[in-house]
């Protein structure tokens, strides 16, 4: 543009030489505006990829888009499972993302993004796995804070969206080593960043707890201790019992973890029970709060593991080849979860259902999983259904939509109708709803009763190994190793569970 | 309901080539255009998922005057399409007023990534919507889609010259809109289409000096059921009959509600009509009861006063459809005093009631009144207040649906049923529920001003109205 304007003034001199320079000069600019306005065109189209030049701004804001994404997966992966192919067009997988991420760092096209999108910046470095500029680019920003404070908070924030994003892990794993670097920077500003310090190592001992990596896990304890007693001692901090119930759980029961399961691998149900319970004592002793409300609700969360499995009822069975044995059957590991379709707790639980997928094609037929719904008497927003045809509905969504490998249990909801104009109606528990929910019926809430997603393993020997209330993704990793080292001990002692 | 076609010749142009920009020469878009152009834009892209379009396609002319002279003439078109993009239990929503491809791929790719941070919804999902059967209410007025410009500059001329006559100053709008509403869903093949027609006319008559005020104003889908001249004549009259007010103490009084003030209290009784609030434990909703009950079944009201709506009412039309493809029904809100019917949706209606329709919630409707007229009410009055309208009008509790605002345009002292002077504007703070609970006598329902929602609504008389601070502005 400069040099059009340029050539406009050399123009009215009226120079025939500088005429006819001009002219292949402005003919110059008119091509390199127009091939501008073509990109910026491309630009508001968004090409598909194939069809854009070797890098654009596409890709890079497809790369954001995609880390975006991998951050709130909460969300997202939530939809994976269940989505069509066609759907999935509309977004990048997480392999696709490392790629782009690649491309971007490759390209330099990471460097343009603006200073506010400097975390983002960071994620797609992790995400191309380019470590050593990730920490260039760390300690050039942590460097330019104003306090130590700001330091920290910025470290403990890379920490936990950046390093240790357990969404991000698809897309990359999580980096244990350069979390426990993170930490010791944390260590170096000392005092002054004694809160956000526990944070860091709280974060980095689940993560480290989460890939099995017992080593990383029992060194960084070690040194975590500490900065917990001292963390503890500040007079400012609340010496409350969630807080202490944690440190405890730390201390007590995730280092013993495996030796529980090796107990239940190689001794069975009954003394993985006896160990359980004896835990659970130290653990409360531990925490010195045996009375708290905290400690009361883990002990009342696994008030019913040990207990003999109520038999399950239903008014309609879908996916059920034989309907004439008792569930949960005897010498198989029984998984009971209760499902509902209803509100929004039938989007968020995608993860518990695609949970129930992998454990069923871990397991295979040593696994049975049972999910037991209730009618409502509407399906979303289909229009009213009699039970039966909902039974179907149901039977469709679960099994054939969502394509869990299970039996479907449906129990006839009991509801009350009141009178005209209020009209409206209220449900009631159903019969094995009631026989598993182990919370006070005075407690609960007629709409939404609870129970949704509430698991229950149950032994081959009928008795329950775990009983879990709130459901959602975090009982993976605890059903996995359970079913693992019941499996195992089945294996060693064929026939002693039936 | 006659579809619009004026200045058309023919069918309409097909708009299907990747690369034209579709030429409307018509006031409106018809339903084989908003038609075409959701085709266009299902095949621009790529993503086998839900695309729906929502076409809100206008003609509008107006006219304004101030002081008694036309300020603005105007004739407007436009299309406004929401493209929304879905997945299930999610959706996105993209606005453009650009009817070529490329604007139409961009809002659609551009919905895509909006989709892509949406929250999960569980009432939006892709379930094939029913189909229903929709009423045909008196939307459409050819006489006012054909109405010429000219028409209306005389109109207004003719309205301004009593006020001048007289000295007065004379402010005033006119509007007239023909339109359609298309709700268009490529999934499920579904097209929703309605043309509509509304028509306004609205002045205020002042006096040069600033002491006095009237005001008169009606809406319809018809412009001729608009009578701007007698229109004219009324804000005239109010106006040289409130010039020089008086002022008078604060305090409650006994009040004559012509039926707009009546309608500017009346519609935040409306508005509050919704049933899933009304049953939220611990809400602050003017009809929530206790717990998870409503006042649903209880008198809320006096017994003389019933409001509803009937979409097939000649005078009450409005859209067949909402936006989600849901109708509109007729309903009786409160029935002789006693709440009948709060407004739901049909989600809300299949979770609880076991049913597949909703009470939509329009912002029509009918309320029942007496036989008595404005006259008569200020006859029967000892002394008391007569309103005209409202101005300003704010929420200022829900629970309670406290209410403040102005008298404007006219206020007047009532004295041995006789209307004695004009006082000057008050302050009020009040409840509809409280004036409806107190209420006197019931004058006839008429027609107010209420553009977009059409409303009957009775004039009446009330006791103890509350008025808190006297308004110097006139």
């Amino acid at each position: 543009m400069v040099m059009t304007t340029a050539c406009v003034g050399e123009l009215r001199d009226g120079r025939a030489a500088t005429r006819r320079r001009c002219r292949g000069r402005t003919a110059l600019a008119v091509l390199l505006i127009a091939s501008m306005a073509r990109a910026a065109s491309a630009q508001t189209l968004f090409p598909s990829p194939a069809g854009a030049p070797a890098f654009g701004r596409y890709d890079l804001e497809m790369c954001m888009g995609a880390v975006t994404r991998i951050r709130n997966s909460a969300q997202w992966n939530t939809r994976y499972d269940t989505l069509t192919a066609a759907e999935l067009l509309l977004m990048a997988d997480p392999p696709a993302v490392a790629q782009v991420a690649r491309q971007c760092v490759g390209n330099r096209a990471v460097l343009q993004l603006p200073p506010g999108q400097r975390l983002t910046r960071l994620q797609v470095l992790l995400a191309a796995q380019a470590d050593s500029v990730f920490r260039t680019e760390l300690n050039s920003w942590a460097t330019s804070m104003a306090s130590s404070i700001a330091r920290a908070k910025l470290l403990i924030s890379v920490l936990q969206n950046a390093v240790l994003d357990r969404s991000a892990a698809s897309a990359h794993p999580a980096r244990l080593g350069l979390a426990e670097a993170l930490t010791q920077q944390l260590d170096s500003i000392g005092s002054a960043a004694l809160y956000y310090r526990t944070i860091a190592y709280n974060d980095l001992l689940l993560a480290a707890d989460q890939v099995g990596d017992t080593a990383t896990y029992r060194r960084v304890l070690a040194r975590a201790m500490p900065t917990y007693r001292a963390y503890l001692a500040v007079d400012s901090v609340q010496q409350n019992a969630a807080g202490q119930l944690f440190f405890a759980v730390m201390q007590v029961w995730t280092p013993r973890w495996r030796e529980l399961m090796d107990s239940l691998r190689a001794r069975g149900p009954a003394h993985y029970l006896t160990v359980l319970s004896r835990m659970q004592g130290e653990l409360a002793s531990a925490a010195h709060m045996s009375a708290s409300d905290s400690v009361a609700w883990v002990q009342g969360a696994r008030r019913w593991v040990g207990q003999s499995a109520p038999a399950l009822t239903a008014d309609y069975w879908v996916g059920r080849t034989d309907s004439t044995a008792t569930l949960p059957q005897r010498g198989k590991i029984t998984l009971v979860a209760f499902v509902d379709d209803r509100c929004r707790g039938s989007c968020d639980p995608y993860p518990f259902y695609a949970m129930l997928r992998r454990l069923k094609r871990r397991y295979g037929g040593a696994l049975e999983i049972v999910l037991v719904a209730n009618t409502w008497g509407f399906f979303r927003l289909r229009p009213p259904l009699e039970p039966e045809a909902e039974a179907n509905v149901l039977g469709w969504y679960f099994l054939n939509y969502l394509r869990i490998p299970a039996i479907l249990a449906v129990d006839e909801t009991p509801f009350v109708t009141r009178a005209a104009p209020d009209r409206r109606r209220f449900y009631q528990h159903s019969t094995v709803r009631e026989a598993y929910s182990d919370t006070d019926p005075k407690h609960q809430n007629q709409w939404s009763p609870s129970g949704l997603n509430m698991t229950t393993l149950v032994a081959p020997d009928g008795h329950i190994l775990y009983h879990e209330l709130l459901g959602g993704n975090s009982p993976e990793q605890d059903l996995d190793r359970l079913i693992a080292a019941v499996v195992d001990y089945q294996r060693q002692h064929p026939g002693h569970l039936s | 309901m006659t579809p619009p076609s004026r200045r058309t010749a023919g069918p309409p142009k097909r708009l299907s080539s990747r690369t034209s920009v579709p030429s409307i020469t018509r006031r409106f878009l018809t339903q084989a255009e908003c038609e075409t152009i959701a085709q266009r834009a299902a095949e621009l892209v790529k993503a086998d998922s839900s695309l729906r379009l929502l076409v809100d396609t206008w003609w509008s002319a107006e006219l304004r005057w101030a002081r008694n002279r036309i300020s603005l003439s105007s004739e407007r078109r436009d299309n406004d399409l929401t493209i929304v993009r879905s997945l299930p239990g999610a959706s996105a929503e993209v606005k453009t007023n650009q009817l070529d491809d490329a604007s139409l791929e961009g809002a659609s790719r551009e919905a895509e990534r909006e989709l892509h941070g949406a929250r999960v919804d569980p009432e939006d999902l892709m379930e094939p919507p029913p189909r229903f059967d929709y009423l045909k209410p008196a939307i459409w007025s050819e006489e006012t889609f054909q109405l010429p410009m000219p028409d209306c500059a005389k109109a207004a001329i003719a309205a301004v010259a009593p006020a001048e006559r007289a000295g007065m100053l004379s402010a005033g709008y006119i509007e007239v809109r023909a339109a359609a509403f298309a709700a268009i869903d490529t999934r499920f093949s579904r097209t929703l289409y309605a043309p509509y027609t509304t028509a306004q006319c609205s002045m205020t008559v002042r006096d040069p000096r600033g002491t006095g005020s009237g005001w008169a104003g009606l809406s319809s889908y018809d412009w001729g059921r608009i009578d701007c001249q007698s229109l004219a004549a009324r804000a005239l009259e109010k106006c040289l009959a409130s010039r020089n007010p008086v002022a008078i103490e604060p305090g409650r009084y006994t009040v004559v509600l012509e039926p707009q003030a009546v309608h500017e209290l009346v519609q935040h009784v409306i508005r509050a009509l919704g049933r899933p609030a009304a049953e939220l434990p611990s809400s602050a909703d003017p009809f929530h009861l206790r717990g998870v009950d409503s006042k649903l079944g209880l008198k809320v009201i006096d017994e003389r006063v019933t409001i509803g709506h009937d979409p097939m009412h000649p005078d009450l039309g409005v859209l067949p459809f909402t936006v989600e493809g849901e109708p509109t029904l007729p309903v009786t809100w409160i029935d002789r005093g006693v709440l009948t019917n709060l407004a739901y949706s049909r989600s809300y209606a299949l979770q609880w009631l076991h049913e597949n329709s909703p009470a939509t919630l329009r912002m029509a409707y009918h309320m029942s009144g007496g036989a008595s007229t404005v006259d008569d009410l200020v006859r029967s009055t000892r002394r008391g207040l007569l309103v005209t309208r409202f101005s300003n009008v704010r929420l200022i509790d829900d629970a309670a649906l406290l209410l403040t605002g102005v008298t404007r345009d006219g206020l007047w002292l009532i004295e041995d049923g006789k209307v004695s002077k004009a006082v000057k504007n008050l302050r009020f703070v009040e409840s509809p529920l409280f004036v409806l609970n107190a209420i006197d006598e019931l004058g006839m329902p008429e027609r107010v001003f209420s553009p977009g929602a059409p409303a009957i609504v009775p004039s009446l008389k009330a006791r103890d109205f509350s008025f808190t601070t006297i308004i110097d502005a006139v």
